[in-house]
Order: structure tokens, then sequence, then C-alpha cells
């Protein structure tokens, strides 16, 4: 399976999953003209990953600033690994804030709330 | 060679005809025309059907290449048509001069036929490459245009649809509104309007900007509209759960999508005449400074049309015994990045607003803008941003009815239900009783008195106006008309003495006049006044402005209280 890397941009975050190790990291801004556009592949990543590797998997998010639509798309992306492990499948995640960065913190106490896996909240 | 460059016509300029047959023939397959001096050369770069290409010779007798060359490139016409040179000469100097007259390239001879071959190719192919380009670059201005005129009168109609500030310091006098579209079309909106005595005042950042972000606004605007000012539903919980139920009904036909457009939204509902400011938020939260402190509501974490989370809103008090300075945003204020891409955040905010206890809501307004638009920089704006702010003090006065036009019995009784209505909820049974009668009164004195006159289906009706204000515990009406100078005299001195009588005095005036008044003779003035200042229990008053020597506007002013 293939690994999915995306260069992060000013507008559009680092997006770096790596299949054999299971460790799927995200970082920078997101506000993307088409939110929809540059998530549903890594959506569908997720998927494929399921099917054909299935080990234990380690998120590691890191963002600056997500706008409404990213928002809506990375709450998806954890409620289907809240799934995944909910299914048998661990899942470890971290989310990372600056210090002081009340939004991005307030996102992550809010998954953290939904969610049943292992849910890292890590303010540097 | 393709159609479009065998199509293509090479004007051949030289004096010598052996030279124009040799190059003749290099050119087969080629259209041609030949030109054996300067001044037919020029004739024919501006003749009907243009060449696409120059082959000149330089040494002619007359009008030499260069001078062709110069004229060629001085007229509009001819100037895009390439030139290249064929001569005999090949010092330096010359090619330079014919590159600087703006020719393309420079074929020496003795003429080489695949180096002429290749070279006219090569600049056919050019120009025809530019020409493309420019095809394209018109189409695109011509295309673009057409999008941003329509973008831009689109803008108008969501201008149009959209209240103003202006609009907001009728309702809310001490407010500022800071609006700052992303693109020229806003998906942040807001909205505004007064229901029974109670002001609804919301800020709504709909997913997305520009184009799809005005569609989800106007959508947004509609169903406000419809809950808050036709189904009247004031509370700012239940107004969200209304909005959440619509944009889902309206917006989520498709059930197959994963994702759901929606919005975030701050709503407020102040009630002037209980003192209470209620707050309900989808994502937005409330900032607001009372006393010495500024005070945090957070929203519902569940976005307006979010199906997959199951949130009730419902609304949180806030007390305005003492005055509060109320801030309502979008995140797109909080987002704004600076150059080295940190955001400004809600702890920059909160400092911000921390130091603008002191000052008007005109100075806030400034302060704000300069503050967003210091951090922003050079940086373009991230999202469409919003901030409205409003003083709320428990002495305020709030405009809450307004009218000017024809009256008469029909309109007078329709006028004083349509003003209960809109009270509703400041007052109860027996003030709105008073209250009634008391507009009754007054717009039936307009009515006899004034002097300006409408006709309306051939009738003529006497013009009249009528404003209201309510504060937490009074109601004040002021009616006004335009009156004769002496009918003003004998009503301003009737009114200045029935002000100073008591109540009893009041009653025992109006039981004389009741016996004195004969059924035949027209209503004297003043009973009317006598009756309002009895139900008021408080004084007229009475203010005019001369407007010629006959005439003046009157107003009276009165003032009920209410609450319990």
């Amino acid at each position: 399976m293939e690994n999915m890397l995306i260069q992060g941009t000013k507008s559009s975050p680092n997006v770096e999953f790596d299949a054999a190790s299971g460790k799927i990291m995200m970082s920078g801004s997101s506000y993307p003209e088409n939110a929809s556009e540059f998530y549903h592949p890594l959506l569908n990543w997720i998927d494929k990953y399921t099917m054909e590797v299935s080990k234990e998997i380690k998120a590691d998010f890191g963002f600056k600033y997500l706008n409404s639509s990213s928002v809506k798309l990375i709450s998806e992306m954890v409620d289907k690994l809240n799934k995944l492990n909910s299914a048998g499948i661990p899942v470890e995640i971290n989310w990372r804030c600056v210090r002081g960065d009340e939004d991005i913190f307030d996102l992550g106490e809010e998954f953290k709330e939904e969610v049943s896996c292992k849910f890292n909240i890590i303010e540097d | 060679m393709s159609d479009e460059l065998k199509n293509s016509k090479i004007l051949i300029v030289d004096d010598t005809p052996e030279n124009v047959e040799i190059l003749g023939e290099i050119l087969n397959g080629y259209k041609k025309q030949v030109a054996l001096n300067g001044e037919r050369a020029l004739k024919l770069a501006n003749g009907e059907s243009k060449p696409d290409l120059i082959l000149l010779d330089i040494m002619m007798p007359g009008m030499d290449g260069f001078e062709v060359c110069r004229r060629l490139k001085e007229n509009e016409a001819t100037r895009d048509i390439p030139v290249i040179f064929i001569t005999a000469k090949s010092e330096v100097e010359d090619e330079t001069r014919g590159l600087q007259l703006g020719a393309v390239d420079f074929i020496p001879k003795p003429i080489s036929p695949p180096v002429v071959l290749a070279r006219v190719k090569n600049h056919l192919e050019l120009k025809m490459a530019r020409q493309r380009l420019e095809g394209q670059n018109v189409e695109l201005a011509s295309r673009n245009k057409y999008i941003t005129d329509s973008i831009n009168y689109a803008k108008r109609i969501q201008n149009a649809i959209l209240q103003s500030e202006e609009q907001l310091k009728e309702l809310l006098p001490e407010s500022m509104l800071f609006f700052s579209p992303k693109d020229i079309l806003s998906g942040d909106f807001f909205w505004f309007g007064e229901v029974e005595g109670r002001i609804v005042f919301a800020v709504v950042d709909c997913t997305g900007h520009g184009v799809p972000g005005s569609m989800m606004s106007m959508v947004g605007n509609t169903l406000l509209n419809e809950i808050v000012k036709i189904l009247k539903i004031t509370d700012p919980g239940e107004i969200l759960n209304h909005l959440d139920k619509r944009v889902v009904k309206e917006l989520q036909k498709d059930i197959n999508t994963t994702t759901f457009d929606g919005m975030d939204a701050a709503v407020c509902t102040y009630l002037p005449a209980h003192k209470k400011l209620l707050f309900a938020g989808a994502y937005r939260q409330l900032y607001y400074w009372q006393g010495s402190e500024l005070f945090e509501i957070k929203g519902s974490k569940k976005s307006i049309g979010d199906t997959r989370k199951q949130v009730e809103y419902s609304s949180a008090i806030v007390d305005l015994e003492t005055a509060a300075d109320i801030y309502m945003f979008t995140d797109g204020f909080t987002d704004q990045n600076d150059l080295s891409d940190n955001k400004f955040g809600t702890i920059k905010l909160k400092e911000l607003i921390a130091g603008l206890r002191k000052n008007s809501m005109i100075e806030q307004k400034e302060i704000i803008k300069k503050a967003f638009n210091d951090h922003r920089g050079s940086e373009t704006q991230r999202d469409d941003v919003t901030l409205l702010a409003t003083r709320l003090s428990p002495e305020q006065e709030i405009k809450v009815f307004s009218y000017k036009g024809p009256l008469d019995e029909s309109k007078i009784a329709s006028l004083s239900e349509e003003l209960i209505r809109d009270i509703d909820g400041a007052i109860n049974l027996q003030q709105a009783d008073v209250i009634s009668k008391v507009v009754r009164e007054l717009l039936k004195n307009s009515c006899a008195y004034s002097e300006e006159t409408v006709l309306l289906e051939g009738r003529e009706f006497k013009v009249g106006s009528i404003n209201v204000w309510l504060s937490s515990d009074s109601l004040k009406i002021t009616t006004g008309n335009i009156i004769d100078e002496n009918d003003f005299d004998r009503i301003n001195s009737k009114i200045s003495e029935l002000n100073m009588l008591n109540e009893a005095e009041l009653n025992s005036l109006k039981r004389v006049k009741l016996l004195t008044t004969k059924e035949s003779r027209p209503q004297q003035p003043g009973i009317g006044f006598l009756e309002i200042l009895l139900l008021a229990k408080s004084q007229i008053r009475v203010s005019n402005s001369q407007l010629n020597e006959q005439k003046s506007y009157i107003e009276f002013t009165i003032t009920i209280e209410t609450g319990d």
C-alpha cells in the first residue's frame, strides 16, 4: 500500500501517512479553497489502510489553524479513527496545540470527550 | 506543414527580381506577395489582407529596408507583423540597427534554403502562438469581466437584503458593526429585528465564503426572518433549534452527502423591560463586560445543520441591572494570521476589549478595526469577518414603534393594536389598556388638528406621526403633526392648565365637562387630554417648532410607567 505524502502550503496542511508504520501525521494550517476535495483522499486512504493493513494507528495532529469546513472534515477523520478503535484496531491520537491557542485546544477537548480511543492533548 | 502554416502569407520585399524568384521557390508551399520597392511593401502591408511575415531586403533604391521597417513598426496596424531582414550586409552594426528597429531576425546572403525555411517557420509559429495567447487573454479578460460584473451585481442584492449598521443603531443606539467580507460576496451575515419589545440580534458565519457562502447566508437570513418575525420566536436557544431543523430540511435533502453545509451563529435577545439579555450560540461565544470583569459564555459545540450531533440549544441569561458591553463575532476575526502566520487569537481579542471600557462604540469600532488590520498587515484576509458590539444599559430607551402617514378612525385603531402587539412582552394587560387608550386619544387629536393632508384613492387624509420608545421601566409615546399657530396656542395653554391639576381635580373637571357637553356640539379639544392625564398618571409635554407665521410642528410626549 502506498504512503500518502502531501507537502504543506500556506493554506493546506502537511500530510504524512505511512502505511508500514501506521503513523499518520498532519500539521500546519488548513483552509484550502475546497476542503472536501483535499480531505477525501485522506479519508479514503484510512479506509484502504483498514482493509489492507489493519494494524495499529498512531495519529499526530498539530494544527495552527483550521477553517470551519476543515474542522468538519477533521472531525469526520477523528470519528473514523475512533470507530476503527472500537472495531479492534488500536488507535492513539496526539492532538498538539500551541499554548494559549484556545480554539485548537477547545477543539481537542471536544474530540477527547467524544472518542473512546486514546486521545492526548499536548500543549507546546 | 500544418494548414495554419500553409495558409500563412509571406511578403517578399526585394528590388532584384531574381532574388524574389529564388526566395519564392524556397518558400514553396506558402502563400506569397511580392514588392519590388519600399513604398509598394508598405502599401501591401497596410492592405486588406495583411502578410503574416515580411522578408525585407535592406539595400533598395529609394526607401531602404530600415526605413520600411521603421514605418511598419510605427503604424499600429502593421506593428505586429514579424520582419526578417535578408541582406548581403552582415556587419554587426547593421544587425543591431535592424533589431533595434523591431526586426525579429536576420538572414544573411548568400541564402541557405534550409536556414530560410527554418527561420520563417519558427517566426510564423511564434506569431501564431502569440496571436492565440492574445486571443485567450481577450477571452479571459472578457470572461473575468462577465463573472466579476455578475458577482458585483449579486453583491448589490446581498447588500439590499442584509440590513445596515444605521438600521442596527435605530434599534440599539450604542452599537457598532465591523463587517469585512474576504471576497466581494460574504458568507458572514448579521441579522436583527424587534418583536414585541424584544430585540433579537445575531451574527452568523456560513460555511464557505464568496459565492457559495453568500448563497448560504441568504438562506440563513430568510430563515431568521421567518423564525423571528413570522413565528415570533424570540428565545435564542429556540431560534437556533428552529434554524437547525430548517437548515437540515432545506439543504440536506441529499442523504448521501457525507459532509454538511451549515452555519455557526451567535444569537442574543435583549429584553429592555426585564433588564435581561438572553444568549445562545452554535460554535460561537459571547463576551461581555460588566462591572469590572470580562465574562464569556461559550456556545454549544454543534454547528447549525450538523446532523451527526444531537444537541438542543438553550439560552443563557445575563442580568442587566448594570450596564454591559456585548461582543459577538465570527471566527474570521480571531483566526486572521499575521505575516509570521500567528493567529489574532481569542486571548488578544479579550485583551483588546478589556481596554475599551471607556470608549464610545464609535471609537471602539475604529480601535478594533485598526487592531485587526495592523495584525493582518499585508497578509490576505483568511475568512469573512464580522464583529458586532453593543452597549446595553438599564436606562437606555429603545425605539420600538414608528409611523408617519395618513390617519383616520380605522388606521388609528389598527396602529394602537399593532403597537400593543409589538410591545406585548414588556407590559401587562392593564398597562396595555392604558397605552392603547392614550395612543388613540393622541392620534385622534393629530387627526383633528393636522394641517398636512394626503390624497389616497380620491379621499383626503390628515397626516400625523407616532414614535414609541421602551426602557426598562417606562414607555415614551410621542405623536406629532403640523398645526395652525392659533390652535397651537390654545392647545398649549389648555395642556399647561391641565398639567397643574391633581387626580381629584381632573376627575371633577371631567364630570363637569361631561355634564355640559351636549351631543350636538362637537367635542371640545381638551376632553381627550384630560382623559390621557387621568389614564397615564403623568404630565403631557408639549414641544413645537415653528415652520412659518401660520404653522408649527407640534409634538406631544407622554411617559407611562411599565413593569410590575
